[in-house]
């Protein structure tokens, strides 16, 4: 390439990276009193309930994540009582004072008739209230969320946490405390509908005799709450709507503790072994209700204790508010660490790695906020460091070939080709090993394990597509400026220097 | 490096060390679990009003909170900062906000119960009329949930298992062995290591751990591989036997492995010093892998796969597949 064409593609290359170092890296105000402010990519990127957590513009909140205070039927918040107390009539604050007893130096109330056997708890709260914990965490679990969390406050509360990429964090809460049976009946309205599972048969069976198992599934864009029904839900459910017409609305109520959770319009007979519920649902709210219902098929009994949530909290990053600034900083360290030991080590073929680096950074940054389960998290920006460090010995791989090949006598042109034919397949092999190490743990594992699995995949591919392709070439741009192209690299010519 | 350094002699020397280090972190582990941040203890939490009655006040409430742990001589371990109240059907902010302090299970109750009265006086004092409420609660630690866990493991043996095909295909079933042999020895013994050092870790920290473990190990020993292929196929390696191939290979290519490490140690080191607690506290542990990984494959790696060389050489001679030295002769006539 020529100087001409070489310095037309090098500005070129260069201002689109400046504007994506800028778009992706630097936000910035709009105005001068500070009303418009431009987001950087980085900025609006998914951060995760460790590293995240900051406001934008005051009115989205990125990272971090929400807390709440589930509180079992009989128990409430000290704040609570306080405040009921101080709401009630003068004549009737003796009697609500007697009707709790405090807990835990105040941190919650008691309710003497549901709680209490005499002075002490009584072991069938006890044994309620641990079902409810055990469905409890259980569902959590299934959420597959990083950043979830139960724990059991003051013995008879339980505090969760969700994290902030969470959308449907408000429903989760509200819906995840319902306990009790699963129940399913059936008529014009919730409050006449009949029970048609579990149904007496002789003897009573759970609600497992007849549905197997709640699933969810996507399919081409449309999300469905599954119901696999037993030969005798099946039937149960055949039975009971038989008579129905197109004219009459009926519906099929799925409960929890006697409570709707999904209402389904019945306007002919169903008879299906699977029964599949779409509507509103999106991927997140279908897992979501199925993983209640199937929590609850196979755990709910009618002595579990409800729970409602208390106090909700939005909380920062778990790490502190600075922590993300501080990486940020660290990562900007090892930018730097990396640019000038290129440069001492290659001269100005540093310029090279730089933009390679920078091309494979801003790649990354941009996956990270496109796609949707990636959130910048300690896992992903560890995947970020394996690659970039992956990149950086590539590239030095690829250098010290070439140098080799030009001591021996090669021409610059043909030392470089030469020096990344010989490299070629190392690098390639080191890069789709740790790929494919990636994206196969991705499809088995879960949440933090599966976000730093996936971000390395991408991250090996990223680095290899600029070590192999965009760093050659940008040599091959910035080769042509130098008068002397061994200085320009650093490299000698051993057997030059001996005939000197 | 001494001459000779991978002999067959001193495999069973480390794996013996690798076995005692197994060991003691199994045992730990049953005994104790990893040292978990669970996040169990007293909680000590100020609500206030930070719309009306304390507008503006959130840092001087902090402060009164602190000076009064300092003056009653208890210290916090963490410390959750001002987090707004949300609403819980719109996740709308009610005004409130809520900053709390985690210490101890050991922390005395009348201690923190004494602080909660200084604060709620001095508060009020400070803030007339001020909404204010201070609860101290007991949080037990948060339930570790199993599921991502054992996924987890499965996933990194699934994966390191194909990878390693590749690496058979590429490099020689002998490599592949010694290189799955390598990977789940760097993740077991880094666990281990985990264990025994009681760093304290995150939940998914133990997995990010077994996952880096794994990267670390097959990035040194691909690197070896590589040096190893690029040296064999010199006609001189070919009259060597194995343990002198392989020893002079060592030679060639530990320097090449301590440099991708030193990179390696370079980020964890930067990133652990410029780093808040949290973030230090995962960064810098994972020096851990590092130092295993460089361990495996500097000297662990070459001892094992001399013994695979070994027999390989031995099966293709019976073969009558090994040709090496008549090549060699070949090429210096």
């Amino acid at each position: 390439m020529g100087k001409v064409k070489s310095a037309i593609v090098l500005t070129l290359i260069t201002i689109v990276i400046a504007v994506l170092c800028v778009v992706c890296f630097v936000p910035f105000p709009c105005d001068g009193n500070g009303l418009n402010y431009f987001n950087s990519i980085l900025g609006i990127a998914e951060k995760d309930a460790e590293l995240g957590g900051y406001l934008i513009g005051e009115t989205e909140y990125v990272g971090g994540g929400y807390s709440a205070v589930y509180y079992p039927e009989g128990v409430i918040s000290g704040r609570d009582y306080e405040n009921n107390l101080a709401a009630a009539a003068e004549d009737e604050k003796e009697e609500y004072e007697s009707e709790y007893q405090a807990y835990a130096d105040g941190a919650i109330y008691l309710e003497k008739e549901t709680v209490l056997d005499g002075e002490n708890v009584s072991e069938s709260f006890k044994e309620g209230f641990a079902r409810s914990v055990a469905i409890l965490e259980d569902r959590f679990e299934r959420l597959h969320l990083s950043g979830a969390s139960v724990r059991v406050v003051d013995d008879y509360t339980v505090k969760v946490s969700l994290p902030a990429s969470y959308e449907m964090a408000g429903a989760a809460f509200e819906y995840l405390g319902r306990m009790g049976e699963l129940s399913v009946s059936f008529g014009s309205d919730e409050a006449s509908a009949e029970t048609v599972i579990p149904v007496q048969r002789g003897t009573e069976h759970p609600a497992s005799y007849y549905i197997k198992k709640v699933t969810s599934r996507t399919a081409s864009g449309v999300s469905y709450v599954i119901l696999d029904m037993t030969d005798e839900g099946r039937e149960a459910i055949a039975d009971a709507t038989s008579a129905v017409s197109s004219s009459s609305s009926s519906y099929l109520y799925f409960n929890i503790g006697g409570e709707a959770l999904i209402t389904l319009t019945v306007s002919e007979q169903i008879d299906q072994s699977s029964l599949y519920i779409s509507g509103s649902y999106d991927e997140e709210s279908a897992a979501l209700v199925a993983t209640i219902l199937d929590t609850t098929l196979k755990g709910g009994t009618e002595d579990d204790i409800a729970l409602s949530v208390g106090e909700m909290h939005r909380e920062q990053a778990a790490y502190g508010n600075n922590a993300l600034m501080m990486l940020y900083i660290g990562l900007g360290v090892l930018l730097l660490c990396s640019a000038v030991f290129f440069f001492v080590r290659y001269g100005r073929l540093g310029f090279a790695h730089l933009y390679t680096l920078l091309i494979y950074l801003i790649a990354m940054t941009l996956c990270i906020w496109a796609i949707d389960f990636l959130t910048l998290g300690l896992g992903s920006v560890l995947a970020l460091l394996f690659g970039a460090i992956v990149l950086s010995v590539s590239d030095a791989m690829a250098y010290e070939y070439a140098r080799r090949e030009f001591a021996t006598g090669k021409t610059m042109t043909f030392a470089v080709k030469s020096g990344y034919k010989k490299c070629f397949w190392h690098i390639f092999d080191m890069h789709i090993v740790l790929a494919a190490l990636g994206f196969i743990t991705y499809f088995i594992a879960l949440t933090e394990l599966s976000v730093f699995a996936f971000t390395l995949g991408i991250g090996m591919f990223f680095s290899g597509l600029c070590s192999l392709a965009i760093g050659r070439f940008c040599w091959y741009i910035m080769m042509p400026f130098a008068k002397d192209k061994a200085k320009f690299c650093r490299f000698k010519r051993e057997e030059v220097e001996e005939d000197d | 490096m001494t001459k000779h350094f991978y002999t067959l002699k001193k495999l069973p020397l480390f794996a013996a060390i690798s076995a005692v280090i197994l060991i003691a972190g199994i045992v730990l582990f049953a005994l104790f679990g990893f040292s978990y941040d669970a996040g169990a203890g007293k909680s000590f939490s100020v609500t206030y009003d930070a719309v009306v009655t304390i507008a503006d006040g959130g840092d001087r409430v902090e402060e009164v909170c602190e000076d009064t742990f300092s003056s009653l001589g208890i210290r916090y371990e963490k410390k959750t900062e001002a987090a707004p109240d949300i609403d819980n059907n719109s996740l709308s902010e009610t005004g409130d906000y809520t900053v709390s302090y985690l210490f101890s299970e050991e922390t005395s109750a009348e201690k923190l119960s004494e602080a909660k009265e200084t604060v709620a006086s001095a508060l009020a004092g400070e803030f007339e009329g001020a909404d204010v409420y201070i609860v101290v609660r007991t949080q037990e630690a948060a339930h570790s949930f199993a599921e991502p866990a054992w996924r987890g493991a499965v996933a990194l043996l699934v994966a390191v298992i194909v990878v390693l095909v590749y690496i058979g295909f590429r490099f020689g079933w002998g490599r592949a062995l010694t290189g799955l042999c390598l990977t789940v020895h760097d993740v077991l013994l880094t666990l281990a290591l985990l264990a025994i050092t009681r760093i304290p870790v995150a939940f998914a920290s133990p997995l990010l751990f077994a996952a880096a473990a794994a990267v670390i190990s097959l990035l040194l020993w691909m690197v070896q591989c590589m040096k190893m292929r690029e040296t064999f196929k010199d006609p001189a390696f070919r009259t060597m036997d194995a343990e002198e191939a392989v020893n002079e290979c060592g030679r060639s290519s530990y320097k090449t492995v301590l440099y991708v490490a030193a990179a390696l140690a370079v980020v964890f080191i930067v990133l652990g010093a410029v780093a808040v607690a949290g973030t230090r506290a995962f960064f810098l542990p994972l020096l851990l892998p590092l130092a295993v990984g460089a361990y495996s494959s500097l000297v662990l790696g070459p001892t094992l796969y001399l013994s695979m060389k070994k027999m390989d050489d031995r099966s293709n001679a019976k073969k009558g597949r090994y040709v090496g030295k008549k090549k060699a002769e070949k090429a210096e006539e």
